[in-house]
Parts: structure tokens; sequence; C-alpha cells
């Protein structure tokens, strides 16, 4: 018999899509307005943009606040910072003897523009006749001057925007407007009698929102929310992606979900980075079919820190991991900060460790660690770790050093470690045109070798030359580097490099050309001779780029091998065709098997600044493509 | 009502199906012109009906300068204004003076006009920080700065 699933039609996934969404709308609608401080504005026609947080209105505008009426043509409004500006014939009325700040007011009367700031407003009123003549609150001259009007066309771009003829706004930035038609990606629909639009400070408040829409051939169709919890008790972050690839004929999974989540258990103003009294992070993946707890809870006291940590984590098929990890540094010392960490898997493995970094002298980031760690589970290890780490940054030296000892407690071998690296601070020539760097090595480390112990002791040296490049005739600019480096070994495995590189390169207008020649040398002693190996290539970089307007950007490589044969050349292509349209291509070709290894051209549509279409063909893939994306 | 948004032509036929009780009247409709753009160019010339500019390098405006006003949503006739004012950065409690002026007549009675464009070169501003008004009938419409940077 033959199983079927049942799958819902994409038209339910479409109308859950639009049931959330109208229920966050109607949420906004529903909240009440902070009555604290509010201005009522009326008009023939406004304009907000939900993406640019901006307003514009036209016609007859009236604005009504407590104490000043005002009356004007047109209106611009930056909604996040709440300053506007008002022109035409604007006639300013006082209903109150005071002023914002307290002052007495004065100056009703006609002004052919009115700059505004703040709830309760301060104003600056400018009249343009022979001389341009402010008047009111004189240091909003320079708020004035750099206001930036966004015209219609430009927050008609928004992928959602609103259109209505009354609202007010308060000291939170919310909007509560009368006779609303909400615009969708451009498409207008169902008018509104009253509505919310802008919910202004909303940090701190429950929400879910729908995040975006993608789709292409070789992922599927994927849909992604966010909510967000604040509730007295429990505050939490969550996303949540679905997505669909069975409907497109595509390989495991066929259709599944990730989730993710933060949350925090009793929350308050003491609950900090370092103080969290239960703390719990969740990933769900349907498609490994994997999860990952993991519960927290973290104290920070005067002389004290410390934190507890249970993990859980499970994937199909093997064992579910389990990790409780116990952290405390004590605070407070004048010298150290010793730390104690213990970590046990539930079972009979643990380990523990001590470490404190030393404040011996400020300059001196010393810092010693002690671990212990014993496994007893497929099999047994006992080993303890005694390691310190050094650093110092001079004048004109910086020192990293570090040592690890490291003793196998069961089988009683030891390892060593020790490093030292002093580079010296680099030293610029010739007006910083060029960098000379020099740096020194010390590497030493002896390890069990069956009975014995094999002892290697590495001192080296390293010279790096490089110039920001010198002018030559005819526009040409040329650019050396030079590094030079070498390693001595007790085990005859001393070597010296030799790399050098040479760039070439012209520039004419947005063209550009430039060869890189690189070579590469490395040298041997071997008994009484040298032996010796060398290799090089060479590029040839070719470039058109508008970087004006950034209407096209073409870009070609030619790769030669140490032959100095061309091995493989690549092409990067965009063109604007259109507004928002564009054309791009990457091409990839081996001329040893004389093919092509990939060629991608598309063409991609950018609508409202929102969604992204994608459509083109792969060689990589072997098919075409359409891709549907959401930024 | 050519002038109402499709959006209120496509909403009317719903409005009256949903009983909404909003009227078509009630609904927003742009009725005043608003000011599209406002560019400064190098040069700008009617080519048989098609604006042709020529950029600043960098948009470094240069004095002597052509102004580009459009004017979207505009009906009727009028005059337009524009006027720039020079500001003295030196002494910041001067007032900025007017510079220049430049009248411009447009329409007819009855007339709907998508969008009228109006172009002048102005001369004679030295370099700095300007600022200009846009007056439509005497009403300000629009109004902003420019930056100077040399005379040729």
């Amino acid at each position: 018999m033959e199983k079927f699933i049942k799958f819902p039609c994409p038209n339910r996934i479409i109308r859950l899509a639009c049931l959330i969404f109208l229920a966050v709308l109607y949420a906004g609608t529903v909240s009440p307005i902070n009555a604290a401080e509010s201005m009522k504005i009326k008009g023939g026609y406004f304009l907000f943009s939900d993406d640019l947080k901006y307003l514009y209105g036209s016609a007859d505008i009236l604005i009504k606040s407590k104490s000043v009426a005002l009356s004007g043509d047109v209106i611009y409004l930056d909604v996040e910072r709440l300053e506007g500006v008002v022109y035409g014939n604007v006639k300013l009325t006082l209903l109150s003897n005071k002023t914002a700040d307290g002052k007495d007011a004065v100056g009703s009367g006609t002004w052919d523009a009115v700059y505004f700031n703040g709830l309760p407003a301060r104003w600056l009123k400018i009249s343009y006749s022979d001389v341009l003549h402010m008047d009111g609150d004189l240091t909003l001259k320079k708020g004035f001057s750099e206001f930036i009007k966004k015209t219609p066309e430009m927050l008609k771009n928004a992928s959602l925007y609103y259109e209505f003829r009354e609202f007010s706004i308060n000291t939170d930035k919310k909007i509560k407007a009368k006779i609303v038609i909400p615009y969708m990606m451009g498409m207008p629909t169902m008018p509104l009698k009253k509505f919310t639009v802008n919910r202004g400070k909303w940090e701190d408040k429950t929400m879910v929102s729908f995040n975006n829409v993608n789709y292409s051939g070789l992922d599927g169709l994927s849909l992604s929310f966010f909510a967000r919890l604040r509730e007295k008790l429990l505050h939490g972050d969550y996303d949540l992606k679905l997505y669909e690839r069975k409907l497109f004929n595509l390989d495991e999974p066929k259709r599944g979900f990730l989730f993710s989540g933060n949350n925090s258990f009793f929350p308050g103003k003491k609950n900090t980075k370092n103080n969290r009294l239960l703390s719990f992070t969740t990933l769900l993946n349907s498609g490994e079919k994997s999860f990952n707890l993991v519960f927290a809870h973290q104290l920070e006291g005067k002389y004290f820190r410390y934190a507890l940590t249970q993990t859980i984590s499970g994937r199909r098929a093997l064992p579910t991991f389990f990790e409780f990890r116990y952290d405390l540094m004590l605070k407070g010392l004048k010298l150290l900060e010793p730390a104690f960490n213990v970590t046990h898997n539930l079972k009979q493995s643990y380990s523990y460790r001590v470490s404190t970094p030393l404040k011996l002298i400020k300059k001196l980031n010393l810092n010693v660690n002690w671990q212990r760690k014993i496994i007893k589970d497929n099999f047994l290890s006992d080993t303890s770790d005694f390691s310190t780490s050094l650093g110092y940054n001079a004048s004109l030296f910086s020192l990293a050093s570090n040592y690890n000892y490291s003793r196998n407690l069961l089988e009683a071998s030891v390892r060593k470690n020790f490093s030292i690296n002093m580079k010296l601070k680099p030293l610029h020539f010739l007006d910083r045109s060029i960098r000379f760097d020099i740096s020194s090595v010390y590497m030493f480390s002896e390890l069990p070798y069956g009975d014995q112990t094999l002892t290697r002791i590495s001192p080296g040296i390293t010279v790096a030359l490089r110039s920001i490049g010198a002018k030559l005739p005819l526009g040409f600019k040329l650019v050396p580097g030079f590094n030079f480096n070498h390693l001595w070994d007790n085990r005859d495995e001393s070597f010296t490099d030799f790399n050098y590189t040479l760039a070439l390169s012209k520039e004419i207008g947005n063209f550009s050309a430039s060869v890189d020649y690189a070579l590469a040398s490395r040298y041997r002693a071997e008994n009484f001779w040298v032996e010796g190996n060398n290799r090089q290539n060479l590029n040839l970089n070719f470039s058109f780029i508008d970087h004006h307007n950034q209407n096209y950007s073409l870009l070609l490589r030619l790769y030669h091998n140490n032959q100095l044969a061309l091995e493989n050349i690549s092409f990067t292509g965009k063109v604007n065709l259109l507004k928002d349209l564009n054309f791009s291509s990457f091409l990839l070709y081996y001329n040893k098997e004389n093919k092509f290894r990939t060629v991608e051209v598309f063409i991609e549509k950018i609508f409202k600044k929102k969604i992204k279409i994608q459509g083109g063909y792969s060689l990589a893939l072997k098919r075409f493509f359409i891709k549907f994306l959401t930024q | 009502m050519t002038r109402l948004l499709s959006a209120a032509l496509v909403t009317t036929v719903s409005l009256t199906g949903l009983g909404c009780g909003i009227k078509l009247e009630q609904l927003p409709a742009v009725e005043y012109p608003y000011v599209f753009e406002m560019e400064f160019f190098k040069e700008v010339r009617n080519d048989n009906g098609k604006a042709r500019k020529k950029k600043f390098k960098q948009d470094r405006v240069t004095s002597p300068f052509y102004y580009f006003l459009k004017i979207k949503e505009i009906e009727n006739s009028g005059t337009v204004t524009v006027r720039f004012y020079s500001v003295n950065t030196a002494q910041d409690n001067q007032s900025p003076v007017k510079k220049v002026e430049k009248k411009f007549a447009f329409g007819e009675t009855g007339n709907y006009y998508e969008y009228i464009i109006f172009f002048d070169q102005v001369e004679g501003l030295q370099p700095g920080v300007h600022r200009y008004g846009i007056f439509i009938n005497q009403h300000l419409l629009y109004e902003g700065s420019l930056e100077i940077f040399s005379t040729l």
C-alpha cells in the first residue's frame, strides 16, 4: 500500500503568513498612545516611509501641540530624529505664554518656513525676503541648515509605506493615523480607518515578525520569522526558519525547520552579562536531526564570579553528549586573578584547571595555568599540563613566548614545548614609502619517541621589505617586495627562503592594467653543497570599473604557471542595464584542459530595495536557475 | 479628480463592498506640487525638448553654474521664483543677503502638468556656502543649501 503524506498547500502557508502579519499590524493599532506629549497634524496628504522613518505632507497642513498652532503648505518630518520643517505661508500662533524650556514665548506671526525640533518642540522661524532672516530659538540654526529633505519618490521606494490625511505623533515617535492606505511592495492594500503606522520605541516589547522569504532552485523555498518575548519573568529572542525542498524535487532533507532561541528567566535590572539567574539557549535542526541545549547560571559578587553551565547536545545515530562546567574566579587580589574550572561529562571523565594572569609588571602579560584531565571512556587517560605565556610590548620590540610542560601520569612520559618570538618595531624610510620588518624566533620541543626522547631546536630569522611603489615615466607604477626567511635546525633540516614580488601597473581613467610577478626560492644545505628550487608565477590583471557611478565593473585575470605558460583565465563582470537591473557573469577557463571550468551568467533585479530576483545559467550546476531573495 | 492616486481608484471598489464607511473624498490625495529634483550642473541646454546636462567633476560646483529644477504634480498657471542668498561664514551673526532672483511664469488655467522643468544659469556667486529658496506663487515650496568651491 502506498503511503501518502499530506502536506499543506502553498496557499495555506501564504494565508498563515498573512494572518501573522495582520496580527502584528493589529497589535500595533490596539496599543494605547503614550499621552505624555503629542502633536496632532492634519492635511490633504501625508506619506510615511516605514523603511526610512520619514514623513512628507502637503496641502493645508495644520499642526497643533500644547503650546503652538501652526499652518502651512508642505511638511518634511524626520521621525527618528523628531525634527521637521514646514514651508509655505506659515502662520504660527502661540497657545501658551511659555516656550518648551520654560521661557516667555513671543513671536506669533507669518513666516516662509518654520523648523522645529523635539517634543515639546523648539522653533526656528525663517523669512526669505531681501535678507534671510531667522527668529526664535537660534541654537537650531545648524540643525535647520543640515536638515535633509526626502522627496515622495524616495519615500515610495520603501517596501512598506502609508498614505493618510491625519495623524498624531508623540515623544516615543509613535504615529497613530486616520484614513490610512498601507502600500506593500508598492501595491495598495485595504484602507483602514485608524492605524498605528509607526510603533515608536518598542525594543522591550513582545513581538512576532516575518523576516524574509527566499527561493532558489538549489535550496528550495524558505520562510524566516523572528519573535521577541519581553514578559515579567521571561525574556527571549527566537529565530525560526521553515524550508521546503521536496516540492522542487530536491535531495534530502525534504522539508524541515531550524530554530534558535535565547531565554533569560527572572530578568531584571541586575541581569547583566556576568549576572544571570538562569539563561537557556536552544538550537534545533530537523534536517540534521540534532539539538543543542545550554542552561547557565552566573553570578558576580565583589570578590568572586562564578558560572554553572550544563550543555546537552545530540544528533541522530550518535550518543547524547552531556557536559557540566563550573567556573570560579576570585577578584580583588593585588597581583593575581586566580580562576578555577571543572568540567565533568556526568560519567567518569572530568578535568580541573587552575589558571591566573600575574600582574607583576604592567607591560608584562604573564599567565600561568595548570590542568589535570582524566578521561575514563573507551580509553584511559590522565594528563597533567603546566603552561605559561608571556607577552611584552616595548617601544622598540614586542615579545611573545610560551612554555608547555605536559606529563602523562599513566605512562610517566613528558612533553615539553617552548617558543619565543621577538619582533622589532618596523623601520620606515623615504617618508614611509619603504617598510622594513625584522623578527626572530626560537623554538624548542622535546617529545617521547619510543624509548627515546626526540629533541628539536630551531632558531630562525625573518626579514621583510615592503614598498608603496615608485612612479615611472608614462604613468606606470612599480611596487617591489622582498622577504627573507632562514631557519636553523639541529636535525639537519635548515633552510633559507627568498621571496620576491614585483607589480607593474598603469591606470587610464576607469581602466587599469597590472602585471604581478612572484618568485619563491628555497635552499637547503646538504653536506658540502646547497640544493635549491624555485617557483614563480605571473598574473596579468585588467579591470574596467566605474568608480564614480558604479554602473559597471569588469575584471579579467590571466594566471601563468611556473613555466610562465598560461594556466587559466577568469573573468568577473557586472553591468547596470537599467534601474536596479544588473547583468553579472563569472567565467573560469582552464587553458591546459582547453575547457570552461565554470560559467555563471545571470540577471538580477531588485524591487523596492527588498526583493532580489536572480535568473541565469550555471555551468558548474549544469542548469538554469532562478532565485528569489529578500533582504 | 485626474490626480487622485491610483490607490484610491483601486480601493474605492472594495470600499463600498466592505462597507468600511470611508468616503472617496476622505482618502489622501496629492493636491499640492512638490520639488522632485533640484540639481546643479556645469551646463544645461534644451536639445529638441530633451535636457542635456553636463556634470561637474566630482560634483564640486563652480561658479557660474546652472540649476535644474523639476516640480511635479503642478496645475493651472502661476509663477515660480528661485532665489539665492549668500551666507557669509566669516561673520556668523550677519543675515544672508539675496544675491540672485529669477522668476518663471508657467502653465495655463485649468491645465494639469505631471511635471515642469525650470533651468537657468547663475553668475556672480562667490565661493562659499549659499542658501536657495524655491517659491510657487510667493509661497515657499522648498529650500536648501549649496556650496560653491571656486569661480572661473
